[in-house]
């Protein structure tokens, strides 16, 4: 079997291997050899992306005429229209899979949207009252058959995406049980779609809502919530482990970036410090975050360097007493700039001078 | 199962749950008791579900002096609020734990809310009958009515559960 690899990177490779043909470094008949043994990787099909985005909008078109509530049709006959409709595009989707797939596809979508708009024809029939979030867990519910009978990840993402909806729908309102089935459901779906990154990504996500779902449940206060997801956010960036190491960096690095950028906020830590000790506790939280942010900037973290930016921002923007802010950033930033010659001046003494730019 | 039948369980699960959906709204219209109640309205867009007529029913707020329970065992909590007629309305009767044996009552989420004027409060109850859905661009009217003089709410109550089924002028 080929070895698959992106388009861009087969683009680089197939240059690189010019550049050494060109150099004399390998011959042409080794150059095709390489080329040979790899194969582009299916990225976006065009038809694909044209007939998904057809379905889309017919999807839209849909759900918009069930919410102008349009006085023409009695809701019954809505109803009856919506499940034909539904019935006619499963139809349709099922028919046209065996010679034309990708319109075939693009109806089973189109179905998944048709039945939301299903939901909340109910919703508006019987004028449910408040925010409605179950409409979203519902909608999610019925999109997880079909995203599971054609293994299709993007029907499953759309899945996850609702049922994010609905956790966040859930905020304030009452605490939603079904996230007790849905995260496993979320790790479960990962494991069976071929474990697609993009999958655990939406996974990942939807436990961290999940977990501050409980967290409002229970009333934590804002501080332990914060300090909690900072936790999570360096465990998920710190420990080692195999699965997709890269996904986990990349979204504990921003969860404790996101959450250390909150925590130096004063009137968090009023709790457990007394009113007048808050700001200071706050300002030597920061010298700790931004320490440990320029640690991880050295080892390559580039999200650290934005948060680095937006912990700055923040106290920028922080107070209007301009001259004692002044003072501050100049004493910082000289700071840092000394710092950063002393070091460059001894990588460069021990190195003896091999560094050259 | 062979793929067509599982293709068709795949289709039939939605529908079901949208089917599931309709019975206890539609069972509490065909056979719930109708009661007629004050209200006051405005009118916002929901995304989804079109404009509709935000609703405020006189028996949403509950004073303090009505419910004889511990206060542990009132906010945040699901109680049935019975109903009696007076004159053309249905006004708040009593509030109970368990499901009355008789007349109509309704269950509703119970919230503390502070009058910082008496001190006394008073309980602000979610039916989830706060939104009736109107064609596009006709919710305006009713809410000129409601500034008028108030509109009336007619509601289906079967078991606790109410569907709310039409708003008119006073």
């Amino acid at each position: 079997m080929k070895r698959q690899i992106s388009k861009a990177n087969f683009s680089l490779v197939s240059t690189e291997l010019d550049h050494y043909a060109s150099n004399g470094l390998i011959t042409g008949e080794q150059k095709s050899g390489i080329l040979e043994i790899y194969e582009v990787k299916g990225g976006l099909n065009f038809i694909r992306v044209v007939v998904t985005i057809g379905a889309l909008l017919v999807g839209l078109g849909i759900l918009s005429f069930i919410a102008s509530n349009w006085d023409g049709i009695s809701h019954l006959v809505k109803l009856l229209i919506i499940f034909g409709v539904f019935g006619g595009v499963n139809l349709a989707g099922y028919m046209l899979s065996e010679n034309n797939p990708k319109t075939g596809r693009s109806f089973i979508y189109l179905g998944t949207l048709v039945y939301g708009a299903g939901i909340f024809l109910i919703g508006q029939m019987y004028n449910f009252g408040g925010d409605f979030p179950t409409a979203f867990l519902l909608w999610s519910l019925g999109v997880l058959p079909m995203a599971f009978l054609l293994k299709d990840k993007y029907l499953m993402l759309f899945a996850n995406l609702l049922f994010l909806v609905y956790l966040f729908g859930s905020y304030d309102i009452g605490f939603p049980y079904a996230g007790w089935v849905g995260v496993p459901v979320a790790y479960l779906a990962y494991n069976y779609f071929e474990k697609s990154r993009l999958l655990l990504f939406f996974a990942n996500l939807t436990t961290l809502t999940f977990i501050f779902e409980i967290t409002i449940r229970y009333k934590v206060e804002g501080l332990y919530v914060t300090l909690l997801f900072f936790l999570i956010g360096l465990v998920m960036y710190g420990v080692k482990h195999k699965l997709e190491p890269d996904i986990f960096r990349i979204q504990g690095n921003i969860l404790f970036g996101v959450s250390g950028v909150i925590l130096t906020m004063p009137e968090l830590w009023k709790i457990v410090v007394n009113v007048q000790s808050t700001r200071l506790v706050s300002i030597l939280f920061a010298l700790a975050f931004v320490a440990l942010l320029f640690a991880l900037i050295r080892k390559g973290s580039l999200i650290s360097l934005i948060f680095v930016c937006v912990t700055i921002f923040r106290y920028y923007t922080d107070t209007f007493a301009f001259l004692p802010k002044s003072l501050f950033f100049i004493v910082g930033g000289l700071l840092l700039l000394g710092f950063g010659y002393y070091f460059e001046r001894m990588m460069k003494s021990s190195k003896g001078g091999n560094l050259r730019d | 199962m062979t793929k067509k039948k599982t293709f068709l369980l795949a289709v039939v699960i939605p529908l079901l749950i949208l089917l599931a959906m309709t019975i206890k709204p539609q069972a509490t219209v065909l056979f719930g008791q109708e009661i007629v109640l004050e209200t006051k309205a405005y009118d916002p867009t929901d995304l989804f579900r079109g404009d509709y007529v935000a609703i405020n029913f006189a028996i949403s707020d509950i004073p303090k002096s009505k419910v004889d329970l511990p206060i542990t065992k009132i906010n945040n909590k699901n109680l049935y609020v019975s109903l009696k007629q007076e004159g053309k309305y249905y006004v708040v009767d009593q509030v109970s734990e368990t499901k009355p044996k008789q007349g109509v009552y309704l269950k509703g989420k119970f919230r503390e809310r502070y009058n910082q004027f008496n001190g006394a409060g008073n309980f602000r109850v979610d039916y989830s009958l706060d939104k009736y859905f109107v064609e596009q661009g006709s919710g305006k009217d009713l809410e000129q009515e409601s500034f008028k003089g108030g509109l009336v709410g007619t509601v289906k109550a079967l078991g606790g559960y109410g569907v709310l089924t039409g708003i008119a002028p006073r």
